[in-house]
């Protein structure tokens, strides 16, 4: 059996610094064991507090676990031992992209800003240059490499944040709440970039958010709910679980529970129900068994 | 509200824009050093011919120029009445006797006539030099590269010159994003019914506590953030770290060096043919 890219064992974390005090009730983690294969797009989906944005530090070290043990790519990076080369290593498989586009920009030239990160890792000047234009041009913000980034809107800072990351040429992206702070506009744009990086260069992608129609658009769903996992499945399966979502403070997406609410009073529904899109094919699909093909559109 | 942050910088494209922000560092010591060289009539004629082509190489707008003179009209008043009035009186030519106080005789001589002229262009010109060479045409960014690729020689002796160079540019990136942030509390302070205009100075300072504490908060918070994605850019101080933009030593800058150091020449070779047939002037 090969091993998982990212795995996590038992993982459990406080914020207090004090071992003593670690009550069970002073957990933000609590006992979280996952595994995430390359390659996957996976949407960490969960409301304020529970942990997820927790979660996604302590996959990058920027927090160090309380207990438990967590092995990127074959390295157990929680192991006290680890050195600083593999730390920056653990850094560059995976890149982080964070809420505030204006708190992760450390230049104020646009391309400068995307050249950081390969610049921190030591590459040539023309490597450098090579990377950056091919990043600027994946999240379609060429035309801005010389402009200065604060006078750019959330959505176009937010890119050239995510062109930053890609430019470090990571095997996984993290998007920490990446879409919060952004107009409509912005967040598709970000999305857009999401699922192209997903599709097109096979990276990783961990979603997190709170947001349930971004995270239908991810193949699995894991829902954080008071430091513990409270469900790991495929959208399809996640939101047929719409109570037990209830309990916990989320709901599925209009679209979905719509269709859930036909199927509960006895429409024959069949096939996917995540996103819009899915859900009037399915709706089509339906009406065209009952009426025999009377609809229109 | 923005462009604040580029100070003066005036967008244009000419020879000197285009500088290597070393050149234009050295070049302006080189300049300085001209300026407090002039001995003579002679001398200064250079010294003003010289930074009229500058200004005109430059493209930056005269009227630009003259505004940036205009902060120190009070230094140039102060520097020219205090030559006219207190220059050496002894063997000097006087035109206007006030009187004598101290066994010194004190009025206004020809000679400190000429030294209260040649005071008055040394200021004009060094400012205007100064200001085209750097700040109108060097973008807060290059003066920092520039800056910090000269000075990289201390890192040898263990200065941390790269590390200085990285909280330039973070301030300076950050200096638009905290005037919004100011623009932003002070809305939410008045919509509270602070009151910022009016009362005495003390009143007025007071009131700039709500907006003084917030945006300290604030900075702080966000450079606890812009710190953890630094890190998660494989951030880990100078060591190891390359640059995308070289900065590139052109022909020209050489030349560019070239003609201020032939100034400094030239007004040394003044200095020296001419001394005793003009005036001199300290």
């Amino acid at each position: 059996m090969s091993v998982p890219f990212i795995q996590v064992e038992n993982l459990r974390f406080s914020y207090l610094e004090d071992d003593r005090k670690k009550s069970e009730e002073s957990l933000v983690l609590k006992d979280i064991s996952v595994q995430i294969e390359k390659g996957e797009y996976v949407a960490i989906l969960g409301h304020n507090g529970s942990g997820k944005s927790t979660f996604a530090r302590l996959l990058t070290l920027i927090l160090e676990p309380t207990g438990g043990k967590i092995t990127v790519d074959g390295i157990e990076v929680t192991d006290p031992q680890l050195s600083d080369e593999e730390l920056q290593k653990l850094r560059h498989k995976i890149g982080m992209v964070f809420q505030n586009p204006d708190n992760q920009m450390v230049t104020t030239i646009v391309e400068e800003d995307v050249a950081f990160g390969p610049e921190n890792l030591g590459l040539d000047p023309a490597e450098i240059r090579r990377r950056v234009d091919e990043a600027l041009a994946a999240v379609r913000m060429e035309e801005f490499s010389r402009r200065e980034a604060s006078r750019l809107s959330g959505g176009q800072k937010q890119r050239v944040a995510i062109a930053g990351v890609i430019a470090m040429m990571p095997e996984c992206i993290i998007f920490d709440e990446s879409t919060a702070m952004l107009d409509p506009q912005g967040r598709k744009d970000v999305l857009r970039i999401m699922d192209m990086l997903h599709r097109e260069r096979g990276i990783t992608i961990l979603h997190i958010t709170h947001d349930m129609n971004e995270a239908a658009r991810a193949d699995r769903i894991l829902i954080l709910s008071d430091g513990r996992i409270a469900g790991d499945g495929t959208p399809e399966e996640i939101f047929s679980r719409r109570e037990e979502l209830n309990r916990i403070g989320l709901d599925v997406p209009q679209c979905a529970g719509l269709m859930l609410e036909l199927k509960k009073r006895g429409y024959p529904i069949r096939g996917k129900i995540t996103t819009p899109e899915d859900c009037v094919d399915s709706l089509k699909a339906s009406l065209y068994l009952n009426g025999g093909g009377t609809v229109h559109g | 509200m923005n462009s604040i942050a580029f100070g003066q910088y005036y967008q244009a494209s000419s020879g000197i824009h285009r500088m290597d922000p070393r050149t234009k560092i050295i070049a302006m010591l080189l300049f300085i050093v001209a300026t407090f060289l002039c001995k003579n009539i002679l001398s200064f004629a250079l010294l003003i011919l010289f930074t009229v082509v500058l200004s005109l190489l430059s493209r930056v707008p005269m009227r630009l120029i003259l505004k940036s003179i205009r902060g120190v009209v009070f230094i140039i008043i102060l520097a020219a009445l205090v030559n006219l009035f207190l220059t050496s009186t002894e063997g000097a030519t006087m035109i206007w006797r006030i009187g004598e106080w101290n066994g010194r005789e004190y009025g206004i001589t020809q000679e400190g006539i000429l030294r209260a002229v040649c005071m008055v262009i040394r200021i004009l010109c060094l400012i205007s030099g100064t200001s085209i060479l750097l700040t109108f045409t060097t973008t807060p960014i290059e003066m920092t590269d520039g800056l910090s690729q000269l000075l990289s020689p201390l890192m040898k002796i263990k200065i941390p010159v790269d590390l200085f160079a990285m909280m330039m540019s973070i301030a300076l990136r950050f200096i638009p994003t905290l005037i919004e942030d100011t623009r932003r509390i002070m809305n939410a302070q008045k919509a509270r019914g602070t009151d910022f205009s009016s009362g005495g100075l003390i009143k007025k300072a007071k009131a700039l506590i709500p907006i003084l504490i917030p945006l300290f908060v604030s900075s702080f918070k966000r450079g606890e953030e812009l710190a953890t994605a630094m890190e998660c850019r494989c951030y880990h101080g100078g060591a190891g770290r390359t640059r995308m933009n070289k900065l590139h030593w052109k022909v020209s800058d050489t030349m560019g060096l070239l003609l201020f150091a032939l100034l400094i020449g030239a007004v040394i070779v003044l200095n020296l043919t001419l001394r005793g047939v003009t005036p001199a002037i300290a």
